[in-house]
């Protein structure tokens, strides 16, 4: 009787402990691009307990229930990325995260997407993140067939092209100096190829990039307008594949090739240009313009256990501009080099469920040469040779760690730190038989230690919040607190409101040439005479989905207020030309530091975006109206000017239609109003007498007496572009061939303005010789250019 | 004459042919099998065997042509506490996918009948007139069917209206907006979603 009561009472307890439990867990998954971290909609998710196939949601998201006791098998295969399964043990309700990995070449040698573009940006943390995805790289007409990401950022609002057809990126006001370009994790000295024309990022390797203007992450300083983060591929570890393109500038190709099946493989990538093999076929032998370029990119990778994986990189590119001519008097060579280079390891550790470590040391070097000769032969007895080189050696050490709290909470703090030596101007003159060495600041050294944390928190659907920190000491110079905050209010999924305040300190300057001419960029570390620049900006934005005409689109909108202080610029009369015209030497006392002087920089402006990412025809819309003003108490009498890449408006159309899945037309139109100029009121030519002769000869020196700083406008730049390309099949692999025309209506736009010199007939001086005006003259370098381009994967 | 005759007769059918009562929804009536049942954190969710809609016709086409299920649910509180269901407040999965529960005005502005585009049919048919021909005799009848179609239009008119107002109703009565279920009561009610099909049902009060 007493067992029968036991039995009862246990079964009694039983009932009502279960009463309480559930029996199933509910799964709540997000599904993201691990490179740009956008969420992915419309993803089909199977479940293989289930048997059941779930779709992510407009925003990525997915919420299901699962029976307990069950292990759950989550298999994620979508195009255009690499399908990925995850399997877990469920003790309890679950938010998990799956980064899939963007397939590259399927990008593009894979069919035409004629539906959609499915990265969402709605729900991305904040405003001022320029994400585009490599399908969008790619659909919008090319320079010569070469696909150029940071070209393709600047049909975006707040990007813009500092000259036009370049990759030179001038972002909200600020300078080309003031972007921060990586590869990797490693910073990029040098960001183009060939005078500008082409980014330093091939296409081939790169699997995806964020943009900031603003909000930048903790983990990101030392430039103050924006960061370019460029992840490159991870080679497949398991099938030998490769692609080859031949372009009209360039050529290129990519090995994947595993080592070890599953373990190991190495990536080897690499373009290299003819442009001046063809171009010395229309050029006379005794007078020519060439510019090449070559870059090679490698990485091996090796997976330790399942958690762990090692990285080794390596990069190394030259850009070369000769410019040659010989007289039956002399010869004259000017030769132009810039070099970047970098090399290191990355270590990549999943140390457990919720925490990730990236450990990163490497060593970049970046080099600037310019070199000049001139050889009067026999008939003066005269040689000069003349040398300036400015280098930049990088070590660096760094340590990032991600920990996932929940789905709701997030921490990455890390730090790093950095050793520069480097030498601004190095100038070396042989006249004749004698050589003489000019040494400015050769061999500096500045160390910078930086710690940084970011902490996210959604607070709920509705509101999150990122807030961060970064503490950056210039040893022996300064140090900067540097606080970030991000925040977002979702009040409906249809619709986003953001604000971010960020604030970066850049010690490193990149001097640019105020006035006309060709610029020799020149890297400058702060010291006790120039401090580190400081930006803050405040901005604003507001983002809404909404339909038209059964048309889903997506409209933005972003106010933003930027200062700078300790911006750098030339003082008046100097420029680059100081380092590379034989006549610096003359005055050899002064050093970069000494021909700069410091000054602030205010920039607002308001940028509209509208985007269609879904159907057949895709594109988008954008306009800028912004303004940046300058005053540096030794310039322009202490007076305001307008800075040098003022651009007041700027308005790009950018469409794609896919025809099929194989034929595919895009184009792209962009504006942009003229940039600021300073030109010359007077130029004087520095005069002496030659000992020899007793009688005065003229330098070819100029000595411009200027006008007020950037009180004139350069001419206002508008280019239309088109092409079309077409999925091929060649000897079974697959392929892709692209036509199409650069500046479809010739449009003459200035890359940069020169002093030339006219002679007006008719009149001469007091002793009857001619007489010469300067005038000046907008050099245009991009013509109507019609291309193809090929490119087969296998 | 008879040619009038058979189009007033045609007419008429068509319009009669559009009114049909509505019959209201009793949740409680349904056939519930217990085997179904889900125990989930005191809760137990039960579906209805039976179409909602069975007795309406007209709702129940277009919730097929809309995809939209209305299933009758039997939820029963097991624990010692009582319960309040909202829609914000608790998360329904159907087949163990997440869905997303429409509100009354939502069913009925999707499955109810129009009357705007309605109202705005017959006005025209009220406001215009149709000339018939007869070719043979070559005479003209000028014939308006205003006379006859003018009160079944206003009944009809009506009747939709009254039908929708009670389907709400009944949706508003039966649906899980503000409701308390008191400690080891039972609670009829109707679910309204989006689904192809109605499968295995869960309920979890959100945390």
């Amino acid at each position: 009787m007493a067992r029968k009561l036991l039995i009862i009472l246990l079964m009694i307890v039983a009932t009502h402990f279960c009463m309480g439990q559930n029996t199933f867990y509910i799964v709540s998954l997000t599904v993201k691009d691990s490179v740009s971290n956008l969420n992915i909609s419309k993803v089909p998710v199977s479940v293989k307990e289930l048997e059941k196939k779930f779709i992510t949601d407009k925003n990525g998201h997915l919420k299901f229930a699962f029976p307990k006791g069950k292990s759950l098998t989550i298999e994620t295969e979508y195009p255009d990325y690499f399908s990925k399964i995850t399997v877990l043990t469920i003790v309890s309700d679950t938010s998990l995260t799956i980064h899939l990995e963007p397939d590259i070449q399927s990008v593009l040698m894979g069919e035409i997407d004629v539906t959609s573009h499915r990265v969402t940006k709605l729900e991305g943390l904040t405003t001022g993140v320029g994400s585009m995805t490599p399908k969008q790289v790619v659909s919008l007409p090319s320079l010569g067939g070469e696909y150029d990401l940071v070209k393709s950022l600047t049909t975006l609002p707040g990007f813009s092209s500092g000259t036009e057809g370049t990759t030179e990126l001038t972002v909200r006001g600020g300078t080309t100096g003031e972007n921060l370009y990586l590869l990797d994790g490693y910073t990029l000295y040098k960001s183009s190829h060939l005078l500008g024309l082409l980014s330093v990022y091939n296409n081939q390797i790169v699997s995806g990039f964020n943009a900031y203007k603003t909000g930048f992450p903790a983990k990101y300083g030392g430039r103050i307008s924006s960061v370019i983060d460029v992840k490159s591929i991870d080679p497949k570890l398991h099938k030998f594949c490769g692609d080859a393109e031949i372009g009209l500038l360039t050529s290129k190709a990519t090995l994947q090739i595993p080592l070890i099946k599953g373990k190991s493989s190495l990536l080897i990538g690499g373009r290299i240009s003819y442009i001046d093999k063809l171009a010395k076929l229309f050029q006379p032998e005794d007078q020519f313009q060439t510019f090449n370029y070559y870059d090679i990119y490698g990485k091996w990778v090796l997976k330790i256990g399942d958690n762990n994986t090692l990285y080794v990189d390596f990069f190394n590119d030259r850009d070369e501009y000769d410019d040659y001519s010989k007289s039956p008097i002399s010869v004259d060579d000017k030769l132009r080099q810039w070099k970047n280079m970098y090399t290191g390891i990355r270590l990549n550790s999943l140390l457990n469920k919720k925490t990730e470590n990236l450990f990163q040391a490497g060593y970049s070097n970046y080099e600037n040469r310019f070199y000049s000769l001139s050889d009067y032969g026999e008939s003066d007895g005269r040689f000069e040779e003349y040398e300036f080189k400015s280098t930049m050696y990088d070590f660096f050490i760094r340590d990032i760690a991600t920990f996932q709290f929940s789905e709701k909470s997030e921490l990455e703090v890390g730090g790093e730190f950095i050793l520069h030596r480097f030498a601004p101007s190095r100038i070396e003159v042989t006249i004749a038989d004698s050589t003489y060495f000019f040494l400015s600041g050769q061999n500096q050294q500045a160390n910078e230690l930086n710690f940084f944390g970011d902490y996210f928190y959604a607070f709920n659907e509705k509101l999150n919040i990122k807030a961060g920190l970064r503490y950056s000491n210039y040893l022996g110079i300064k140090s900067f607190v540097e606080p970030r905050l991000q925040i977002k209010y979702m009040p409906d999924k249809t619709q986003a409101f953001s604000f971010s305040y960020t604030r970066v300190s850049q010690a490193m300057h990149l001097l640019t040439n105020p006035g006309l001419g060709f610029s020799t960029d020149i890297w400058l570390f702060s010291n006790e005479q120039i401090k580190p620049a400081v930006g803050s900006q405040l901005s604003v934005s507001w983002t809404k989905d909404f339909s038209f005409l059964n048309m889903p689109l997506s409209f933005s909108v972003d106010a933003y207020y930027k200062n700078t202080i300790n911006a750098l610029e030339y003082r008046d009369g100097f420029s680059s030309n100081y380092f590379t015209s034989s006549n610096s030497f003359q005055d050899s006392t002064l050093t970069p530091y000494d021909i700069t002087t410091s000054g602030q920089t205010d920039s607002y402006g308001i940028e509209f975006l509208l985007e269609k990412k879904e159907g057949r025809l895709t594109g988008w819309v954008s306009y800028t109206l912004a303004k940046s003003v300058s005053l540096f108490p030794e310039l322009n009498k202490g007076i305001e000017f307008p800075s040098k890449y003022d651009r007041r408006h700027a308005f790009s159309i950018s469409a794609s239609y896919a025809l099929n899945k194989k034929y595919q037309l895009s184009a792209n139109w962009n504006y942009g109003s003229g940039l600021p100029l300073t030109i010359a009121r007077y130029i004087y030519f520095s005069g002496f007498f030659d000992m020899e002769t007793g009688s005065p000869r003229i330098s070819t020196h100029q000595m411009p007496v200027n006008t007020d700083r950037n009180s004139y406008r350069m001419k206002a730049t508008h280019t239309l572009n088109i092409s079309a390309s077409k999925k091929i099949k060649l000897f079974k692999m697959d392929g892709k061939l692209e036509i199409g025309i650069y500046n479809v209506y010739y449009q003459k736009n200035p890359a940069y303005y020169t002093y030339d010199y006219r002679y007006l007939s008719g009149l001469s001086d007091q002793n009857n010789q001619k007489t010469y005006y300067p005038i000046v003259k907008m050099v245009s370098v991009l013509p109507i250019l019609p291309y193809f381009n090929l490119s087969i994967h296998f | 004459m008879r040619k009038n005759k058979i189009f007033n007769f045609c007419f008429l059918l068509f319009f009669t042919s559009c009114i049909s009562s509505y019959h209201a929804i009793q949740p409680s009536f349904s056939q519930y099998s217990e085997s179904e049942n889900k125990e989930t954190g005191g809760l137990v969710i039960t579906p209805g065997n039976e179409d909602v809609l069975f007795s309406n016709k007209v709702f129940q086409r277009k919730a097929l042509k809309k995809g939209i299920q209305l299933i009758s649910v039997k939820i029963e509180n097991r624990s010692s506490e009582p319960v309040k269901l909202d829609y914000e407040n608790f998360e329904v999965f159907n087949d163990f996918e997440l869905v997303k529960l429409l509100t009354p005005t939502q069913v009925c502005s999707k499955i109810g009948y129009n009357m705007l585009g309605r109202s705005a049919i017959f006005a025209l048919c009220i406001a215009g007139s149709f000339q018939i021909s007869s070719a043979p005799t070559g005479l003209i009848n000028v014939y308006s069917p205003f006379l006859y179609s003018s009160p079944f239009s206003l009944f009809y008119l009506i009747r939709s209206a009254i039908s929708n107002e009670k389907f709400k109703s009944d949706l508003e009565s039966f649906g899980f907006g503000n409701r308390v279920i008191g400690p080891h009561e039972t609670a009829y009610g109707i679910f309204s979603f989006k689904a192809e099909k109605v499968g295995e049902l869960l309920i979890r009060l959100k945390k």
